[in-house]
């Protein structure tokens, strides 16, 4: 006869955000260790292929690395020629610069990587030349850039102001039979057939995929030589610290709670940010008017806002509304900041800062590390 | 002091995204005060579409004497009579984006080609050198993560100034009435290039793209848990560096660093 | 020996030399522009010296009391010296009171002696110093040549006597043509006839900026000779008693502005001068001898630095406390206007404001009808045209901000309660233009101005309520003058009368802690309501702790004139130094009824005392019938 059916009360579970336990649904704890199931549940299920068919059309991206990796942006614009791509269509991503992650989970089929068109580097003549053997070769009956600053904005526009082929600019919402535009700047959006080159904006598509690409690295065609019209001067080192605050996008922002000024800079150099400031603390003295952050101050819209020591009054709320990951140390858990960040760090603001630097720097040592052994 | 070059900037109607009221094209007014800048009495202003426009008086209050207004309807006009009009300066200046209708940004670029000469984008800053070659023009480019590129290039050129070029606009009432308007020639219209845009009545948010997903419902579920986690987090336990941990292992995990 | 010619002699050479001197300041004033001249204002000199004048002068009564003195003897021993010997009648009686006069004028002088020997910071040196002795020397020569026997007096002493009186008289008369400090006297009699605002003198509260005539190209003042004569005249009326400095707001707080050497350096352009032989204080962080200025040569940056300019928060301390009545804040405005309407020079963010109220109607650069998204679930009901309601409620740009919000929410529950008839204006709502107004922007105040107007044409109310007293200056003091007259009244007096009907029920506040009032300028200075707040106060049972600055002499928050958004450094800041005054006054709750006044109080680095609108402890009090 078979035991009465019990429910184990240690059966997988995995901790949810408020510290509640959460059973796992469907997984049952063997010999009764529970984190050997919830590690299985984490690990991400192998995807399936997109296509297995033979392209015989194409989707082309082209998009610029960043230090070697692609950005949110760029990985939209690849998954949005995945989800657009019939069965029998492949996609064909260009990387201009350099790339070391596998390209499947992007939804790449096909990988070409240019390594030496960095971002950091002005050849359009060459970029242009690059990318007409591309469409020589596959013929892509769409092609997909990020509309960034990054230079893919740049290489899409010349594209199509030569191309005279159809195509569009700032698509913010796209599908198989249309592709939509703000109109105006306004609230409203203007649709247009889906055009041959499209540019989108960020955050047109979901680049979660649920299914890879084949992901096959592929050779680069020669160019031969080009010869441009202008000549690129190089990069002008910058300070982080003083990049604007309107074009940061990322503000290790000052408040009340902090102390030394030098250290929160210190932080925000090895972050990479910029430096902000509450009211407060400009009205202190410590950082000067143009760094202050607010409905009286500045509003700003980084992707990542660390608030040090800032309790979080209104109208500082009111500055940081459309920045997409707040985080906070603070001192006091009631302090408002608190509710609007989606991470909060109840600590002391100085000792803390110094912690974060020195993991930090020992971070970045080991990345580069890391990257010196695979490249 | 060598040769000032010639400079044309090239203005759009402006309109405030929110309120419609008619403005300065804010990128344009920029590219504008830096061509006075580098021009001082070898720059003109020009303005393709109606001299009616209420926007044109403003670039009089930001500084400009004077519009020359080149008449052309609405809609797409003849790029190869625009670059005829502009053809004899050094340097033709654009904004980046038109606040009104698509603000595709191309305008440059189809300038450019037609002009048969480089085009340059998100330009901060410009400097003139005169040397025994020629006019050097030297651009630094809007870069993201405030980044900065150094392109030089000879004349003639077309540059879209970035709207944070570094230009104080200075609104004053006297030279809004002041200023004058003037007519010159005529533009002929083109075939559309661009799609013919469909303008929706009624304002909406767009629609992401989302790849469609069969998926079970426990795997559903299994997404519920996980997009709980999103959202306010406080790390109380653990020292310092551990919570240092926490912010880091947060900032990894949203892709917000590159180590 | 016949002295009594002489003094007949050097009584009309005096006058001769005084009436040359006045023309020849005269032509200088006759540079600024025209204005309108009420001739019978001479004849309500004395009313507006002795009443008016005077009213504020005996807020000090040592002072006071020395200039009845020494000016009244002076004037009445000038008087009979002309009568006597100018009509050459040599009366001894009247001799006799020339002498009762120089007495007192003695008495007098050795006052201004014993004040000049430790003077206030506040006082300017130099030229001024000398006074006591000038003064002496006219007032003993006089008595010596008059009170003394033919019989004893010498040669000598007739002589010496004789130069006294010469010297003393030479600082009297001659002070009017060379600009010395015995121009006051006639300037500033004068300056009573011509004020600029004569209204002033009938008991009004003349707040009010003129409106330029923006078709006429009337755009501000850009040199000396912009502003109108009877400006420049009250320039000359200044006597530097540095009244002006000591209330200053941007003054204490370090910002490069001083009222008393901002006149004095507008003196300076009228008559071609620079200002190096100023001896009182300075602009803090600017130095003395750099400037000059000329009737026609434009005032900034030759003469006035614009950062001093654009530190005024326009409070009106400086006017509130002028003996002269000197109005600076005009003076001020005026040249403001110049650099905004033909230059476009304003610092900070204040350029942004201005585009945002061009585009959009609002400083912040929001949709119109973004304003009342606070009161989305309070059900309040939107003015509609066609449909007559009582009250009509204007929040402002108050509205846009959070904190704020709350004192509008509390507001509304207060209307609610006492069952007032109101409605919003909603999306059609726009900017007064006030802000754009005080930093010179009179072409968007006046835009604004008039489209509010045809706004509220549309719709039959009988009041405008306000709980922002700048919305409340501009609609009930500037906008008449474009049209458009309307009772307004702030939501403290409001209140109260809802109170004093019986139509709110409220009881005591609760928690009993110490509480005071700080008085918003543009509701005190401005439009003269100090008692309302006090008495709604009073009826909630809040015992005041009134601090040391309040009702008509009120430190400014700092808040006022654009001068958070031109924001000039200093080395304190304004709101810092009014919140010390509350600590001081032992207040843990500072009541208050701006919006601007709200924002700086509450951004007050470090722990303080809880701000809170009127609106929002009447609210909290609120009986709810059961």
């Amino acid at each position: 006869m078979n035991p009465p059916k019990r429910i184990d009360p240690r059966r997988a579970y995995r901790v949810g955000p408020q510290g509640l336990r959460r059973i796992v649904l469907g997984e049952i704890s063997v010999n009764g260790t529970t984190s050997a199931t919830v590690e299985a549940s984490r690990r991400p299920k192998a995807k399936p292929l997109r296509t297995t068919i033979q392209p015989t059309k194409w989707h082309m991206v082209v998009a610029h690395s960043y230090r070697g990796r692609l950005d949110d942006h760029a990985r939209e614009a690849i998954a949005c020629a995945a989800i657009l791509a019939e069965p029998d269509t492949g996609v064909l991503v260009v990387v201009l610069g350099t790339f070391q992650e596998d390209p499947s989970p992007l939804g790449a089929d096909r990988i070409a990587i240019v390594d030496d068109l960095d971002w950091s580097r002005y050849e359009p003549v060459r970029e242009e030349a690059l990318v007409d053997a591309f469409l020589q070769d596959y013929c892509p009956e769409h092609i997909f850039l990020p509309d960034n600053s990054l230079g893919d904005g740049d290489l899409g526009r010349r594209l199509l102001a030569k191309q005279q082929s159809s195509g569009a600019t700032h698509v913010i919402e796209i599908d198989r039979k249309h592709i939509a535009i703000v109109w105006s700047s306004g609230n409203r959006l203007a649709c247009a057939p889906l055009p041959r080159i499209v540019l989108l904006d960020p955050g047109a598509v979901d680049a979660n995929l649920p299914f890879v690409g084949a992901g096959e690295k592929i050779a680069v065609p020669s160019t031969g030589l080009a010869s441009e019209r202008c000549v690129d001067l190089g990069l002008a080192p910058s300070k982080p610290s003083e990049i604007a605050l309107e074009e940061a996008d990322f503000i290790v922002s000052a408040g009340n709670g902090v102390h030394s000024i030098a250290t929160l800079e210190e932080l925000a150099r090895s972050l990479d940010a910029a430096v902000g400031a509450s009211r407060v603390a400009v009205d202190d003295g410590k950082l000067p008017r143009s760094k202050q952050i607010g409905a009286s101050g500045k509003t700003v819209s980084a992707t990542t806002y660390f608030a040090v020591g800032i309790s979080g009054a209104v109208q500082h709320l009111q500055g940081i509304k459309s920045c997409r990951h707040v985080i906070a140390v603070n001192r006091d858990p009631g302090a408002p900041i608190v509710k609007r960040a989606d991470l909060t760090v109840i600590a002391d603001a100085e000792e803390f800062m110094q912690a974060l630097i020195t993991r930090v720097a020992q971070a970045r040592e080991q990345s580069e590390l890391k990257g010196d052994s695979n490249g | 002091m060598g040769d000032v070059p010639s400079v044309a900037a090239l203005v759009s109607a402006g309109r405030h995204p929110l309120t419609g009221v008619p403005r300065a094209c804010r990128g344009d007014a920029v590219a504008m005060a830096l061509g006075r800048a580098l021009a001082g009495e070898k720059f003109a202003l020009f303005h393709i579409g109606s001299v009616d426009e209420p926007s044109l008086r403003d670039y009089l209050a930001y500084g400009a004497d004077k519009v020359e207004v080149i008449p052309a309807n609405k809609g797409d006009v003849d790029i190869n009579a625009v670059a005829d009009v502009v053809k004899n300066f050094d340097i033709v200046l654009t904004g980046t984006r038109a606040e009104v209708a698509a603000g595709s940004g191309m305008f440059p670029y189809m300038l450019a080609h037609a002009m048969a000469c480089p085009v340059v984008t998100n330009a901060l800053d410009i400097r003139v050198d005169q040397s025994d070659t020629g006019t050097n023009v030297v651009i630094s480019q809007f870069l993201p993560k405030g980044q900065r590129r150094s392109i030089a290039s000879a004349t003639p050129l077309v540059i879209a100034v970035h709207p944070f070029a570094a230009a104080t606009l200075k609104y004053a009432h006297s030279r809004r009435v002041s200023g004058t308007i003037n007519v010159i020639g005529s533009v002929s219209a083109a075939p559309a290039r661009q799609p013919s845009w469909a303008v929706e009545a009624a304002p909406r948010r767009p629609v992401r793209l989302k790849a469609a997903e069969k998926q079970a419902g426990h795997a559903r579920l299994l997404s519920a848990i996980v997009s709980e986690a999103k959202g306010g987090v406080v790390a109380f336990e653990g020292t310092t560096v551990d919570k240092a941990q926490v912010v880091l292992n947060y900032l990894r995990e949203h892709r917000l660093v590159d180590f | 020996m016949a002295v009594a010619p002489a003094i007949t002699v050097l009584f009309w050479l005096s006058t001769a030399t005084l009436m040359i001197g006045l023309a020849r300041r005269a032509r200088l004033w006759r540079a600024g522009q025209r204005a309108p001249v009420e001739w019978a204002g001479l004849l309500a000199v004395p009313k507006r010296y002795f009443v008016d004048l005077h009213h504020v002068v005996a807020r000090e009564p040592y002072i006071a009391n020395t200039h009845v003195a020494v000016a009244g003897g002076a004037v009445a021993a000038i008087l009979l010296v002309a009568l006597n010997y100018g009509l050459a009648i040599y009366s001894p009686i009247l001799d006799v009171a020339i002498v009762l006069a120089a007495l007192v004028m003695v008495a007098g002088v050795f006052f201004v002696w014993q004040r000049r020997r430790h003077p206030p910071k506040r006082l300017s040196r130099g030229a001024w110093d000398r006074l006591p002795y000038t003064l002496a020397l006219f007032a003993v020569g006089l008595l010596v040549v008059i009170a003394t026997p033919a019989q004893y007096l010498s040669a000598a002493i007739a002589s010496v006597a004789l130069f006294f009186l010469l010297a003393g008289s030479a600082e009297l008369v001659l002070g009017i043509g060379f600009g010395a400090p015995m121009k006051h006297a006639v300037a500033g009699l004068l300056h009573l006839a011509f004020h600029p605002r004569p209204e002033r003198f009938s008991g009004v509260r003349s707040t009010a900026l003129k409106p330029l005539e923006l078709e006429k190209m009337e755009l501000g003042v850009d040199a000396p000779a912009d502003f109108r004569w009877n400006q420049l005249l009250s320039f000359d009326a200044c006597v530097q008693c540095g009244k002006c400095e000591q209330s200053c707001p941007a003054f204490a707080a370090g910002q490069p502005l001083n009222p008393k050497k901002l006149i004095q350096d507008l003196v300076c352009g009228l008559s071609g001068t620079s200002d190096a032989n100023y001896a009182g204080r300075p602009y803090p962080g600017i130095a003395i001898g750099a400037h000059s200025g000329a009737l026609d040569n434009p005032i900034v940056p030759q003469l006035i630095e614009p950062a001093t300019l654009w530190s005024c928060t326009t409070c009106r301390a400086c006017v509130e406390e002028c003996p002269m009545l000197i109005e600076h804040v005009d003076a001020i405005v005026g040249m403001r206007r110049s650099l905004n309407l033909t230059r476009g020079e304003i610092p900070g963010t204040a350029p942004e404001i201005l585009a945002n109220l061009r585009e959009t109607d609002t400083q912040g650069g929001y949709p119109k009808p973004a304003r009342y998204n606070w009161s989305i679930d309070l059900d309040v009901p939107q003015a509609v045209p066609g449909k007559p309601f009582d009250v009509l409620l204007y929040a402002g740009e108050g509205a846009f901000d959070m904190r704020y919000q709350r004192t509008l929410r509390a507001l509304v529950r207060i209307l609610k309660a006492a069952k007032v008839d109101f409605a919003v204006l909603g999306g059609e709502e726009r900017d007064t233009g006030d802000t754009a107004r005080r930093l010179g922007d009179e072409a968007t105040f006046q835009r604004l101005a008039k489209e509010n107007i045809s706004t509220f044409a549309t719709l039959k109310f009988s009041r405008i309520v306000t709980a922002d007293p700048h919305v409340l200056h501009s609609l009930r003091n500037e906008y008449p003058a474009l049209g458009g007259h309307y009772v307004v009244v702030h939501h403290t007096a409001l209140i109260a009368e809802l109170m004093e009907q019986g139509r709110l029920s409220t009881a005591t506040l609760t928690n009993g802690k110490p509480l005071t009032y700080h008085d918003p300028c543009y509701l005190g200075r401005y439009n003269g309501e100090f008692e309302a707040p006090r008495a709604v106060l009073r009826k909630l049972g809040a015992t005041l702790r009134e601090m040391e600055r309040s009702g008509p002499r009120a430190r400014c928050c700092g808040g006022g004139g654009g001068a958070p958004l031109t924001d000039i450094a200093g080395i304190q800041r304004i709101p810092d130094m009014r919140m010390a005054d509350v600590r001081e006054a032992g207040a843990e709750i500072v009541a208050v009824a701006c919006p601007q006044c709200t924002a700086m109080l509450e951004g007050v680095a470090g722990s303080h005392a809880e701000v809170l609108d009127i609106a929002e402890l009447v609210a909290s009090a609120l009986e709810v019938p059961a």
